[in-house]
């Protein structure tokens, strides 16, 4: 039994690893992936994008130094883990290196922004609540002339 | 040796001694102590591994270890 349940098994173990969804990164700490990150592009790099790749590895370790919610922290890990990878592979190279740059702090900022952004909607579904209020409002005073100028 | 101390140029360097311990002297935090070890690195044309990097804590250190190197220079 064990050995068919086995046989079972492995067949949708292998698909999930070669499925859509990439196989989970063993995740560096921060201060290793820090370290790597700066490496690499001392590697690399031509010295301009260097200069400014480093400025920004700085700033945004820096900035997400005191995040505390782990959701967060992995996205963060992940997406510099993943352009570490990038980088070291070689496969970035010239504009590309700003695309992903840019790609990243999206996936980034959306992570980070998904509180902003629900009550943003809560504010916007406010508002259009009041709007149908209104809506609402006007269109009983329109019923309630119309039945006056009948009566 | 005396090359460290121009690396930390940010941080106030009156404090700044052979025996400076990053942190608790120089008031470096960890993305700091990282970002002078990988000065070192470059400077001295090495590649600290990661055990050895974590324990470079303090100028001292930093010096021996540099010293201890037959490839630093």
């Amino acid at each position: 039994m064990r050995l068919s349940l086995r046989l079972l098994a492995n067949p949708t173990a292998i698909g999930s690893t070669n499925g859509l969804k990439p196989a989970p990164l063993a995740l560096l700490p921060p201060i290793p992936l820090y370290r790597r990150l700066l490496r690499a592009h001392r590697k690399y790099l031509v010295p301009q994008m260097r200069l400014l790749g480093d400025e920004y590895i700085k700033s945004e370790f820096r900035s997400h130094r005191d995040t505390e919610n782990p959701m967060h922290i992995i996205g963060f890990l992940t997406e510099w883990q993943m352009y570490a990878q990038n980088i070291e592979g070689g496969s970035w190279k010239g504009e590309k290196i700003d695309k992903g740059k840019i790609d990243k702090m999206s996936g980034i900022w959306n992570s980070y922004s998904k509180d902003l952004s629900g009550q943003l909607t809560r504010v916007r579904a406010d508002q259009q609540l009041g709007q149908l209020y209104e809506l609402m409002q006007a269109i009983q005073k329109q019923a309630h002339e119309d039945d006056g100028e009948q009566s | 040796m005396d090359l460290l101390k121009n690396f930390d140029k940010v941080k106030d360097a009156s404090k700044l001694s052979n025996t400076s311990h990053f942190s608790n002297d120089l008031g470096l935090d960890s993305l700091d102590t990282v970002e002078v070890v990988m000065a070192i690195e470059e400077e001295f044309s090495i590649e600290i591994p990661d055990k050895e990097a974590d324990s470079i804590l303090s100028i001292d250190k930093a010096v021996n270890y540099i010293l201890d190197q037959p490839d630093a220079h």
